[in-house]
């Protein structure tokens, strides 16, 4: 035997609407519709409590035996008994103590959706003031029509949709089944919050630009009237339209809790009988939720798109290409290195570039998604920032202290960059900075084992790309020029370490890729005069794999 | 709380951050309302909530804005502090994270005008506590900021925390408000307000 029934808490219309819905369902030999409390449970017949108020909370139970409708049965009786519900009667949820008391026998999902209904007109009360009161003075004070773009981006939009909404949710309102009539709108308006993208975006500068123009006697003199006339501030009324959204998200999720358990928390073989055949107001304000919040993560993501957008702009604009001192900045040649449209910057600081042992330097960092941008204060001009390189992070590792690369330092790490994984070493003022870099380059780099083949030197930077050849010129150079400088007690050592480097140079060009390099701790104590590191950096950091022998060493 | 002569009315706009779930919420329904309840009251769609806190000789009339629901978009929150003459940071003293964030928060601020708290909040869950009173304590001196542990379930301390927020809030920003004049701008918002959305 197969048996619908049901039991509404709504009007003749609902009741009509639900023998509708089910009688045509394959096999049912009966339908019985019933309202809150004239049910009477036939012989195989299951019921379902309307429980709480939800006034179209439709149940449908299809059994084929007498046994398992017992089970059922008995089943929604615990379930009703541990809800502290009585069967078949409406459940009225106790009325806070403060209440009004016409209050008190509402239930608290009632008072949630008629707070949805009221903070929404009070809502649009403020974008009312600002529109009515606040718009048209200050456009009487303010001529370029961008700053009143910035100032009110889109309200008045936000206004009209406003008014759209409004009228759907009294309407949800005036509905017999107001929960799922709420839920409903939400399910079919949230698209249409994007909308407060547009305004969240220029938020930021507009509070900026209202700063920046209350400087300005006559602007300040318009606003203060404005305010006084509205009671509330310009720079208050501004945010609202920005807490709007998320304040959906918290009402649907306050509604959510509020409203009694259905299907979902009724024992499985319960759920698997009823799935899918329940409006369960319950699971539309979930879906809802979900989508309110999908729309808040794509304000807020267009907001930081926009403030990456003017941050990219802005080290751009800051970045000098031209290099007064002839060295290798071979990939500062175009004027806008920096647009990109897929780039995201990531973070910004000092660091101290290692370039030698007693060769260190304070570098600008700046850190995007795709690579690294190294620049050093421009002398001239205040400010500025000269390029020294623009590399792409591949790989990056924390350097522990002792560790040989780091040349004695503290708050060190090594960054594999570009196609040919030449290393940088970067030392941070303290162990936190080096920590929040270290989270910032492994955001970035792509994952898998690390592989340097060697660290780039000023030198050679400019013919980084080819192996070899521009690298042992460099070094011969630099080793020539130690030598001429150092004191003669010194010649001999480091004209020993000019060889050693020209043979690992040699070495190099047969092997453009080393090994992994899993522990710093591995690499060889590098030889007092470290005053060419660079070199013997490459010397340590390229650890020999088993069976690549190092040719050459210079310890 | 009655004084002698009629008291100055001064009003203030104060913010409240912290990671989600800490009990901002909470915190102000129980200042603004004086209760709490364990499943909250329908206020969470104010735009704000105002409440007053009398002084010996004036009387603070606070506009409290609530980010709740926003702590996942950071990048919205500066626009709420800006303007505010006082910043209360929550964190849950069950929380460790809470207070880490907490901690951003307040480096956040440190450079404004704002007049910054520090509130552990649930405090009634000690069995459960994951931040230590003197730690949190110790920060704050640190930092020169106030400090109060409270419950927004029992109550305690809640009050206290926003008299004493209008005790330390500068008196030069309060003078020229009698005449409900603003101080929009640098000065923070001192912002006057009719209860409106507040006060459903």
């Amino acid at each position: 035997m197969l048996l619908y029934e049901l039991e509404w808490g709504g009007g003749d219309d609902v009741v009509d609407f639900a023998a509708r819905l089910l009688r045509p369902r394959a096999g049912a030999d009966k339908c019985v519709v019933a309202r809150n409390g004239s049910f009477a449970p036939s012989q195989h017949a299951g019921r379902l409590q309307n429980s709480g108020g939800l006034q179209s909370h439709a149940a449908a139970l299809q059994t084929d035996s007498p046994a398992k409708m017992k089970d059922l049965t008995n089943t929604l009786a615990v379930h009703n008994r541990g809800l502290g519900r009585a069967p078949g009667k409406k459940q009225v949820t106790s009325a806070p103590p403060h209440g009004e008391p016409s209050d008190e026998q509402q239930p608290k999902w009632k008072l949630v959706c008629q707070e949805i209904g009221d903070t929404e007109k009070a809502f649009a009360g403020h974008l009312d003031t600002l529109l009515e009161s606040f718009v048209p003075a200050i456009s009487a004070v303010v001529t370029r029509p961008e700053d009143l773009r910035v100032l009110f981006g889109n309200v008045r939009q936000l206004r009209e949709f406003s008014v759209v909404f409004q009228a759907d949710l009294d309407a949800a309102l005036e509905s017999d089944d107001v929960a799922h009539a709420i839920a409903a709108l939400y399910n079919s308006t949230a698209p249409f919050f994007r909308l407060y993208s547009t305004y969240c975006q220029t938020h930021g500068e507009a509070q900026e630009l209202v700063v920046n123009m209350l400087a300005n006697k006559s602007f300040r003199t318009v606003v203060d009237d404005c305010e006084k006339e509205a009671g509330q501030s310009l720079l208050s009324l501004l945010i609202m339209p920005i807490q709007r959204v998320p304040r959906h998200v918290l009402l649907l999720r306050t509604l959510r809790d509020a409203l009694p358990n259905a299907s979902h928390t009724l024992p499985q073989q319960l759920a698997q009988l009823l799935g899918g055949k329940v409006a369960d107001p319950k699971a539309a304000c979930e879906a809802a939720i979900t989508k309110m919040q999908d729309v808040a993560a794509t304000i807020n993501e267009s907001i930081r798109e926009r403030e990456n957008a003017v941050k990219i702009w802005e080290i751009q604009h800051n970045l000098v290409l031209d290099s007064g001192s002839g060295s290798g900045d071979s990939s500062a040649t175009s004027p806008s290195i920096l647009f990109e449209t897929h780039r995201v910057f990531k973070m910004e600081g000092e660091l101290l570039m290692v370039y030698g042992r007693k060769h260190k330097k304070k570098r600008k960092c700046f850190l995007f998604n795709d690579c690294l941008v190294v620049a050093k204060s421009s002398g001239l001009k205040r400010k500025k920032w000269q390029l020294v390189e623009k590399v792409a992070a591949q790989q990056v590792q924390d350097l522990v202290d002792d560790s040989a690369l780091t040349l004695g330092t503290s708050n060190a790490l090594l960054v594999g960059c570009g196609e040919d994984h030449t290393a940088l070493v970067l030392i941070a003022d303290s162990a936190e900075t080096k920590a929040q870099w270290l989270a910032a380059f492994r955001q970035v780099v792509p994952q898998g084992p690390l592989r340097i083949a060697r660290t780039p030197s000023p030198a050679a930077s400019s013919g980084r790309k080819g192996h070899g050849g521009p690298l042992m010129q460099g070094l011969v150079a630099w080793g020539l020029a130690v030598c001429m400088c150092t004191a003669a007690w010194r010649f001999t050592a480091a004209l020993l370490v000019c060889l050693c480097m020209v043979l690992k140079a040699t070495a190099s060009r047969t092997r453009t890729v080393f090994p992994a390099l899993t522990d710093p701790g591995r690499a060889v104590d590098l030889s007092d005069d470290a005053s060419t590191c660079r070199a013997e950096i490459d010397g340590r950091v390229v650890a020999p794999s088993a069976e690549q022998k190092l040719p050459a060493s210079a310890s | 709380m009655a004084s002698g002569t009629p008291p100055k009315v001064f009003h203030f706009k104060l913010v409240l951050l912290g990671d989600a779930s800490v009990g901002k919420s909470c915190l102000v329904v129980r200042f603004a309302k004086g209760e709490f309840y364990e499943y909250q009251e329908p206020t969470i769609g104010a735009a704000f909530m105002t409440q007053t806190v009398s002084l010996s000789s004036e009387v603070v009339k606070y506009e409290i804005w609530d980010t709740a629901g926003q702590e996942r978009y950071k990048s919205l929150a500066p626009m709420y502090y800006r303007g505010a003459a006082a910043a209360v940071i929550v964190f849950d003293i069950t929380s460790r994270e809470s207070f880490d964030a907490a901690k951003s928060w307040v480096a956040e601020l440190q450079n404004t005008d704002t007049l910054i708290a520090l509130a552990g909040n649930k405090s009634d869950l000690e069995a459960s506590r994951a931040v230590e009173r003197e730690m949190a304590k110790s920060y704050a001196d640190q930092m020169g900021i106030l400090y109060m542990e409270t419950s927004a379930k029992s109550g305690q301390n809640v009050n206290e925390l926003f008299h004493e927020i209008a005790v330390r809030l500068p008196k030069q920003s309060k003078e020229d408000d009698q005449s409900r004049g603003f101080a929009v701008g640098s000065q923070g918002g001192a912002a006057s307000s009719t209860g409106c959305a507040g006060s459903c």
